[in-house]
């Protein structure tokens, strides 16, 4: 059971407690090493009394949704550009989260800022505009990468200007670290991943095309006959930015020929997660690079003229899986393997994060993806809801387990997919509130990996879980005589509440021992990791495993809006020192519709979230 | 008697009034001259701190790809009781009404079930050219609007186009929808509100930014009232209250606007507070804005308090600041500093952005 744990005092030795447990346990090898084991005070976060709880924030200059977050390397968080206005206009200017500055009066969580001007004094702006559906990638040397986007939702072209964040002058694009070039294909709603190597691999997407088409109902030579639109097709193209030369070029296989994501028309809107390939560890030559999820296109003559999402005519959902196979340069499909469609923000996390080893020793946990989040469906089928519904297939999470038998393409790649066909116990580890309409299954909302440990055998065992917040239960809902199906967002307590993927806790195991993992190992599945969704909300009784105390039944950390296209970004703790299991989550902007393409700015603009176990 | 430098030709006739009146006209002449050059200066300096001060981001409601030109309050400024005559009669009134709420019935909130949401962009569009052609007599009307209106979008149409009338109405009407959003938290409006006060630019405008900039009820928006006062056109006149909120105030986002808005208004008397401020300010981002300041104001006696900067304060981001700032101030003696910044600080970041100034330096000659 979750508990609201009441700190005891003692802050200094706390945050010492802390550092020495970091120390005992280590940081397990294969999974991310994110400490150096010594509390870094002047990052330090406030002591608050409750984990498991939400604060509020400190107020944002230009609240805002649909923006980018980046963590940076000290645990000050960018965000840059987003909407405020049902993404018809987007922001030019950023702002970055400082929790160690305290505001006057201070937010309920004690301390934090969000400062919008530059080492100047002067306002944050970015060089080439405002931005939509853009990403910021962290670089090696701490700069962040803002490329693709658009700057708005309607008929605005795709930003094919990138421009680099410098980190110290909190200055856009200082002539120092100007781009050489343009991206080779300007696109939005892509994927941003830092190789191995350091490059940025920027992947599908949706691009801008202009197209002549005719209207057979004028006759030649009328206006109206040949009419020149824009249209945004989604897009098989890859293309990297180096940032030792500052310059975006296609993807290439090791025979210097361009190489394509496989589906037909490539694909947007969807997820990427890097698995640690057949040595099981992360960031190394062999990694795979799995890409679910998300929508295609037709090709650009008929392809969307607007970049709403939810337009059914005019896109598919796609339920392949394909990967990039670093070790060769090349990008193959998953043949045989069929995923639940994914739109509209799909999450995609590596388990092994933190640790690639499962409590009782067996290697292999960076080889395991999570899917989860995001809407099967654009609401065109009335008989299929958006999310999943009945008891056997709430939250449609699913668990990628990627294996190697070293003989053939990519080692002899091998996927097993459990879902709530194959693995019904997973789904039957859901906690849901008891109302029928409002599902836990959320869409337009980002799921965070953050670091967690739990007393297993005595020992501290350091992993990760999974945490998300907010979003949208989209679903179907006849007007009666109308035969027009429009899709309604579920402003429950369901929807606004937080929940947790463990992937050692069991729910439905009586005693809900962590090394219990069910009986669903095998050469596909080395690790057995199943899990649970389990909802923040210090409900029902039966949540009896180490770090959550009784129940107290006064409702868990709630948000106070209905919150969309929000961001959910990880903070250092007490300890000042990121990837540590104190860790907290700034949830940063946010609209309170998704009908309306966001809505209007929540009215709270930031909270700060402590996950369960955080004040251990 | 012979007399020096006189002109004896036999036309002319020395008389002691009349060599002194020319030597007047040569004197007024000359301070013409100097004032002329010294307007032109500033102009220089405040078009560069306006081009800083006025960035600002899209967040304007126009429907359009760019914004609505603010009209020039002095072409078209009447008086209050003109406008007041020009006041729309009951019927106009009822047809700009229907008007406006009919291109509001065009822009539903529920975008994702509108067929064609490109019309959406149309209605926009066409809501904004009639918003803009209203005479400033209809302020009234759209005050009236506002205060029904359940649309946020909407709403945000309206608290622009009140800014652009600019009168006196107007700018009351603003001044209550801010009372009404900051009475239900909504920060996102708030911030439109003041922005919206802001771009009035009107003198009444200047009057209620500093009212509120002052009032203790008001005091959590203390830094954007600040912010909108750099940026109006009477900022000037806020100098005082710059000068002391940026010493005193204990938010130190309002010290930090304080400073910026100092260096907005270009009144380089002002250095000399902004290096009083720099003897006892603690926060990193505040010093960081005041030390701005002074590269902005180009004060050459400002360059001993940066100098001392650069040899003493630990932060290095402080330092590149005070680096860009010595930079901006120019000279021998920045020259100077920079060159012993470049090979002696302990920060390569901070030796990196002193290079780049003296590069710079010697481009510009």
């Amino acid at each position: 059971m979750m508990q609201r744990n009441k700190r005891s005092g003692g802050s200094l030795f706390a945050i010492l407690g802390v550092g020495l447990l970091v120390t005992a346990v280590g940081c397990n090898s294969g999974g991310r090493d994110g400490t150096n084991n010594i509390p870094n005070l002047v990052q330090a976060a406030a002591p608050l009394d409750f984990d498991n709880a939400i604060y509020r924030g400190a107020r944002m200059n230009t609240p805002r949704y649909g923006h980018s977050d980046t963590t940076l390397e000290d645990g000050q968080v960018l965000l840059t550009g987003g909407s405020d206005e049902r993404h018809f206009t987007s922001m030019d200017n950023a702002e970055v989260y400082d929790q160690t500055v305290i505001e006057d009066p201070a937010p309920e969580s004690v301390s934090g800022t969000f400062l919008d001007t530059d080492f100047n004094g002067d306002l944050m702006i970015m060089a080439h505009g405002g931005r939509l559906f853009h990403t910021a990638t962290l670089l090696s040397d701490g700069n962040v990468l803002i490329a693709g986007g658009s700057p708005d939702i309607l008929v605005g072209e795709a930003i094919g200007d990138a421009e680099i964040f410098d980190r110290q002058s909190r200055t856009f694009n200082p002539s120092f670290l100007q781009i050489n070039n343009q991206m080779v294909v300007p696109r939005f709603r892509h994927t941003a991943t830092v190789l191995a190597s350091g490059q940025i691999m920027l992947l599908g997407g949706q691009e801008s095309v202009n197209e002549t088409i005719i209207d057979p109902n004028w006759p030649p030579g009328h206006p109206l006959f040949m009419v020149d639109i824009q249209t945004f097709p989604s897009t098989e193209t890859i293309e990297v930015f180096n940032p030792a030369t500052l310059e975006f070029s296609l993807l290439v296989n090791q025979n210097a020929v361009e190489i394509e994501l496989t589906t037909n028309q490539g694909r947007a809107g969807h997820g990427l997660v890097q698995v640690g390939g057949p040595d099981n560890q992360i960031n190394t030559g062999d990694d795979i690079y799995l890409v679910a999820g998300g929508y295609r296109t037709f090709s650009s003559l008929f392809a969307p003229q607007t970049k709403f999402p939810n337009r059914p005519l005019d896109t598919f959902k796609i339920v392949s899986l394909e990967y990039y196979d670093r070790s060769v340069g090349e990008i193959f499909p998953a043949n045989d393997v069929t995923l639940r469609p994914r739109i509209n923000r799909p999450q995609t996390h590596n388990l092994g994060e933190f640790n690639r080893f499962t409590p009782d020793g067996v290697d292999g946990v960076t080889n395991v993806a999570f899917l989860s989040q995001g809407n099967n469906d654009f609401g065109d089928n009335a008989a299929t809801p958006a999310v999943s519904t009945g008891a056997a297939e709430t939250a449609s999470s699913e668990i990628v387990s990627v294996t190697f038998t070293g003989f053939g393409p990519s080692n002899g790649i091998s996927f097993l997919v459990l879902d709530a066909d194959t693995a019904p116990v997973l789904f039957g580890n859901l906690e849901r509130f008891l109302s029928p309409d409002c599902l836990m299954a959320r869409t337009e909302a980002p799921a965070l990996q953050m670091p967690t440990s739990r007393s297993i055998n005595g020992e501290e065992f350091f992993y990760s879980w999974i945490v998300t917040g907010g979003g949208a239960a989209v679903f179907p809902a006849n007007l009666g005589t109308q035969d027009q199906t429009l899709v309604s967002f579920c402003s429950g307590t369901d929807v606004v509440s937080f929940e947790y993927y463990d992937m050692y806790y069991d729910a439905s195991a009586t005693t809900g021992d962590p090394n219990d993992l069910l009986d669903l190992r095998s050469d596909q599945h080395p690790t057995g990791i199943v899990g649970s969704w389990l909802a923040a909300d210090l409900f029902p009784a039966e949540d009896t495993f180490d770090n959550y105390g009784p129940a107290v039944p006064d409702g868990g950390p709630i948000l106070p809006d209905a919150t969309i296209y929000h961001s959910l970004s990880q903070l250092p703790g007490e300890d000042g020192i990121l990837n540590t299991p104190d860790d907290r989550v700034l949830v940063a902007g946010g609209g309170d519709s998704w009908i309306a393409t966001g809505g209007e700015p929540t009215g709270v603009s930031s909270l700060v979230f402590l996950p369960a176990g955080a004040n251990d | 008697m012979h007399r020096k430098n006189l002109d004896m030709s036999p036309n002319r006739t020395y008389q002691s009034g009349r060599i002194l009146a020319p030597l007047i006209m040569v004197v007024l002449t000359l301070i013409f001259m100097g004032a002329v050059i010294y307007q032109a200066t500033r102009t220089d300096e405040e078009a560069e701190n306006s081009a800083q001060q006025a960035q600002t981001s899209s967040t304007k409601t126009t429907g359009t790809a760019g914004n609505t030109a603010k009209k020039d309050k002095e072409d078209s400024a009447k008086s209050e009781a003109a406008v007041a005559a020009e006041a729309p009669t009951d019927s106009e009134a009822k047809q700009i009404q229907d008007a406006i709420l009919a291109f509001f019935a065009r822009m539903p909130a529920d975008v994702l079930n509108v067929d064609n949401p490109l019309a959406i962009l149309q209605a926009r569009e066409e809501l904004q050219e009639y918003l803009d052609g209203l005479p400033p007599s209809a302020a009234p009307i759209l005050i009236d609007i506002l205060k029904e209106e359940a649309d946020f979008v909407n709403r945000r149409f309206l608290l622009y186009a009140l800014a652009d009338m600019g009168t006196d109405i107007a700018t009351d009407g603003l001044l209550d929808h801010y009372h009404r959003m900051a009475e239900l938290d909504k920060e996102s409006e708030v911030g439109h509100t003041i922005k919206a006060l802001e771009r009035v630019g009107s003198a009444h405008s200047f009057d209620v930014l500093i009212d509120l900039t002052e009032r203790d009820g008001a005091i959590i928006h203390r830094d954007k009232f600040v912010r909108a006062l750099g940026n109006h056109p009477d900022s000037r006149e806020a100098l005082p209250t710059f000068t002391r909120l940026m010493h005193e105030d204990r938010s130190f986002k309002t010290r930090l606007n304080s400073a910026t808005a100092i260096k907005g208004t270009g009144d380089t008397a002002s250095a000399i507070e902004v290096e009083r401020a720099l003897q006892t300010e603690k926060n990193n981002y505040v010093r960081q804005s005041l030390i701005g300041a002074l590269g902005t104001l180009r004060e050459v006696n400002s360059l001993g308090v940066l100098e001392e900067i650069l040899q003493n304060d630990q932060h290095h981001v402080n330092r590149m600041s005070a680096v860009n700032a010595v930079g901006r101030i120019g000279g021998p003696e920045a020259r100077r500093i920079l060159e012993q910044v470049a090979a002696e600080d302990k920060n390569e970041r901070v030796r990196f952005d002193a290079q780049r100034k003296l590069r710079e330096m010697d481009a510009n000659g």
